[in-house]
């Protein structure tokens, strides 16, 4: 009964983002009715016997298409979906969650409903449907289908990638590995030469047909992820293959899927390692001659200069009206959580409760306090330079040693780390209060803040009228 | 249940040592790649989508982080699978597209280490995950590090080096800072040779026969590596193997690159150039035109014989001779006279008219036709037809300081003149 329920339970979006779960009566009632007995089959002999998921999935499948127990058997079907999908987004932050800080919140408003379709023939795009419209019960069961779907999902990937963690297939991987490479790894085994050949061969014809047919598709624009080749292009690779034959594109997968099944294991071993310089090792920490005045006097200009470019790049090339509508609230949003944070010292909890976003990471991600922090410690190096060189009258020859003295003066000038603050905040997120000790960031960022006119839309604002106004978002 | 189905996928992910900061792709930048791609020879449609897409990250990134940095993008690419000499600020960067974020090992060209005219004071791997619109900027590497390094590299078949990842300093922010603060002369690049004309000249006759075969392979598999080095740094050769439909000869087109040319500017200064002076050109004033035509009657004055041709171009065609303009002759096998008269048209515009007469003394005059071509392709083909009475050949050309002309001039069938000329 545990696994029916999955036909009945469903997981969707509210209004806010937070994934809440339904039960749906007219549902249960359908599956208990059909399910909660012995199959067809086996109630002839008398022996019961459980329907198996697949038997529940082909049978819902094929009520979908009868008109009198459609709508049921859909709503069964996007039920057992959304069960899925929500385990595979946890599953997801059980995985990677710790080292590469997912959230399986983050990946739930973009895998599932915000209403549970009832129509067989949904209009929507969304990924429950592409999942159902593209499920055969003959090929497998809905549980696989619905990971293998998922997974491909292109927000899917993108949050994953921007987390650190990239999806590799075995067509991707094929895609990516060039002919020298191949020829290296094969000679590092110890192939024939007649066998590298044809491998170089093949992995050729490979990306010749392959790779066409991406460029094909993304000109129609298809953003597709790897598919696994079609049976036509596997004959065409078999056709201009000497030792296969038209006859044999079984054979052209094989030998695909067995290449690439090297070149992952050889990647496992050659795992990168880290970078070899260590910038902050590699010069000696001598003393710069810069007064704290300067580097004040530059930290400011810095801010100035970092924040004003921000609020131009978000604003740029924004053509519709929609765009340049979100623009504004996200730079809205960015001024005041750059408040919130460096002037009150809030948490990221708590920024992210004022600004209405159902998580965390979302904060993260609009503020960029890493890049932010790192692009005013350089241009606070810019202007050093150019004060230290103006002061000296000379040309500005700045070697590189010179550049990562001043890079780490103006480090520990900055106080904090930012990687640090962020650490703390999720630490003390819990009990809703952090208290931080403002650095000399905080300070700089906050004067500027409190002084600046900000342009947005043809509008002049400063700080107080958008912390005043009630949030848009 | 969920755990073990999603372990049989859990191979296909995998982790990356640093975060990195990604940035989407527009889709205006996505078509303005596939129109690239479309462009591009077969074998390159991939590489070059790739590089473009890397090009507009990485532009996309300066723009977020440091928009006073000003890119100029290079204006012609060499077919390397990288973009070489992107100008960043005051420094030349390479950019290297890498298909995915998580790649341990970066493939670079052996040409962009090895030989000057493709070197970059930084060499920027960027990621793109084109199925997801996304690219990143993966880290970075100096010229100087990259060739201390390059006695631990081995050359791949295909003309790369596979650099492994941690040689790239993934601390991008480092990279800006150097673009905004170091003197590009704390990163020496080496000088351009003097000698690529006489190195690809040693190679000339190999070329001749092995490059029609690379048109539809790859170089590598066609070319040794010191044949490629001869070959890489005259992007003229590469256009032709791009463009199959060109009606010019590889032959003349190796003869238009190596051969010495005549520089015509000197002509203007009154001198003569090694060149000329080698072929024993002889200046000649350029004649007054007395405005008819005379009959040309035997053993006239080279003088006379291109005054009398010059008011003809000049009633016929309106071709008209600048007062300014240097005159030069060469005699050629069978008696043919080679004319060359060359003038400035404007501070930037030079026209060269050339013209070549057969004797008229000998009675069966020799037959005689030329080619001029260009690096791109045959300008001007034409046969000399002594039945409609015509005893030279003629054609005037116009073209940009630096340009370079081939004239491949056929007396008899059996004498072949070439000459080049250089304004």
């Amino acid at each position: 009964m545990g696994i029916l329920s999955r036909y009945w339970i469903w997981f969707g979006i509210d209004s806010l983002g937070h994934c809440q779960s339904r039960e749906i009566p007219a549902a249960k009632t359908f599956i208990k009715q059909h399910f909660s007995q012995a199959t067809p089959a086996e109630t002839s002999v008398n022996s019961f016997s459980e329907w198996t998921s697949r038997q529940i999935q082909q049978q819902l499948v094929q009520w979908r298409g009868e008109a009198e127990r459609a709508l049921l058997a859909n709503m069964s079907l996007r039920c057992f979906i959304s069960n899925q999908l929500k385990d595979f987004c946890y599953s997801l932050q059980q995985r990677f969650g710790s080292v590469h800080d997912l959230q399986g919140e983050e990946l739930l408003p973009y895998v599932l409903d915000p209403h549970l379709e009832e129509d067989a023939h949904p209009r929507s795009e969304s990924l429950t449907s592409k999942i159902l419209e593209t499920f055969e019960p003959s090929k497998g069961n809905l549980s696989t289908w619905t990971i293998r779907i998922a997974k491909s999902d292109i927000r899917v990937k993108q949050i994953l990638l921007e987390h650190g963690i990239e999806q590799v297939t075995d067509w991707f991987i094929l895609n990516q590995t060039s002919v020298g490479q191949l020829q290296r790894i094969l000679s590092s085994l110890n192939w024939t030469p007649t066998e590298i050949e044809h491998n170089l061969n093949l992995l050729n014809l490979y990306h010749q047909v392959y790779r066409q047919q991406i460029l094909e598709d993304r000109q129609k624009g298809s953003r597709k992820r790897y598919p696994e080749p079609s049976q036509e292009q596997l004959s065409q690779m078999a056709t201009l293959l000497p030792d296969i034959g038209q006859e044999n594109p079984e054979k052209v997968l094989a030998q695909l899927q067995n290449l690439a099944h090297i070149l992952r294991e050889n990647r496992i071993q050659r795992k990168i390692q880290p970078h070899q310089f260590s910038k902050q090792n590699a010069y000696p920490h001598k003393s710069a001659k810069t007064s704290l005045q300067e580097l004040n006097t530059s930290l400011a200009d810095a801010v100035k200069a970092v924040i004003e470019n921000r609020l131009i790049y978000y604003q740029a090339k924004k053509k519709n009206p929609k765009a340049q509508e979100k623009a504004r609230i996200k730079i809205e949003n960015f001024i005041r959580a750059l408040h919130w944070f460096h002037c009150q010292g809030m948490s990221m909890k708590e920024i992210a409760d004022r600004l209405g976003f159902n998580d965390q990471p979302r904060v993260t991600r609009l503020l960029e306090l890493k890049q932010l922090r790192s692009d005013i410690r350089r241009n606070t190096v810019r202007y050093l330079c150019d004060r230290v060189t103006q002061l000296a009258q000379q040309k500005q020859e700045i070697n590189s040693e010179q550049l990562q003295n001043l890079s780490a003066k103006v480090e520990e000038a900055l106080g904090e780390k930012i990687d640090q603050a962020i650490a703390e905040d999720r630490k003390t997120a819990s009990t809703g209060t952090a208290y931080r000790q403002p650095s000399q960031l905080s300070k700089t960022i906050c004067q500027y803040l409190k002084t600046a006119v900000f342009h947005i839309d043809n509008q002049s604002l400063k700080i107080d009228q958008l912390i005043q106004e009630d949030c848009k978002c | 249940m969920l755990m073990d189905l999603f372990n049989d996928y859990a191979h296909e992910f995998i982790e990356l040592e640093e975060t990195v900061e990604t940035l989407t792709l527009e889709a205006e930048q996505i078509d303005l790649a596939l129109q690239f791609s479309q462009q591009a020879h077969p074998d390159q449609k991939w590489s070059v989508y790739l590089q473009k897409l890397a090009q507009f990250g990485f532009e996309k990134w300066l723009q977020k982080r440091e928009p006073r940095l000003q890119i100029h993008p290079p204006i012609s690419s060499h077919g390397l699978e990288t973009i070489c000499q992107l100008q960043v600020g005051e420094f030349k960067v390479c950019i290297i597209p890498v298909n995915g974020f998580s790649e341990v090992e970066i493939m670079i060209p052996r040409a962009i280490v090895e030989l000057p005219e493709f070197a970059a004071h930084f060499y920027v791997p960027i990621g793109v995950a084109e199925d997801v619109d996304l690219t990143a900027v993966l880290g970075f590497i100096p010229y100087n590090q990259l060739v201390n390094y390059q006695s631990q590299l081995q050359p791949l078949i295909d003309w790369t080096y596979a650099i492994p990842r941690e040689w790239f300093n993934p601390d991008t922010d480092e990279l800006l800072l150097n673009l905004q603060c170091l003197a590009p002369s704390s990163i020496p690049l080496p000088a351009i040779p003097e000698n690529r004309q006489a190195e690809l000249n040693t190679v000339k006759t190999q070329l001749e026969t092995l490059l029609p075969q690379a048109v539809n392979r790859p170089l590598w598999q066609v070319l040794n590596w010191n044949q490629a080095k001869a070959l890489l740094p005259h992007a003229e050769l590469l256009n032709w193997l791009r463009n199959s439909q060109t009606s010019l000869a590889i032959s003349e087109l190796l003869q238009l690159l190596t051969q010495p040319a005549i520089e015509l500017g000197t002509w203007l200064q009154n001198q003569l150039d090694d060149v000329s002076q080698s072929l024993a050109w002889q200046p000649l004033s350029i004649p007054v035109m007395r405005g008819s035509s005379l009959t040309v009657s035997p053993s006239i004055s080279p003088v006379v014989e291109l005054e009398d041709i010059l008011s003809q171009l000049y009633s016929q065609y309106q071709i008209q001779v600048s007062t300014e303009a240097a005159c030069r002759r060469e005699s050629l096998p069978n008696d043919v006279q080679l004319y060359a008269i060359t003038w400035l048209q404007s501070p930037q515009e030079w026209v060269l008219l050339l013209i070549a007469t057969t004797p008229t003394e000998v009675t069966s005059s020799p037959t005689m036709q030329w080619r001029i071509s260009d690096e791109n392709q045959v300008l001007i083909e034409r046969k000399l037809q002594p039945e409609l009475g015509q005893t030279y050949l003629f054609t005037q050309i116009v073209g940009e300081i630096g340009d370079k002309y081939l004239m491949n001039l056929t007396i008899d069938e059996k004498s072949q003149i070439t000459r080049v000329f250089k304004f």
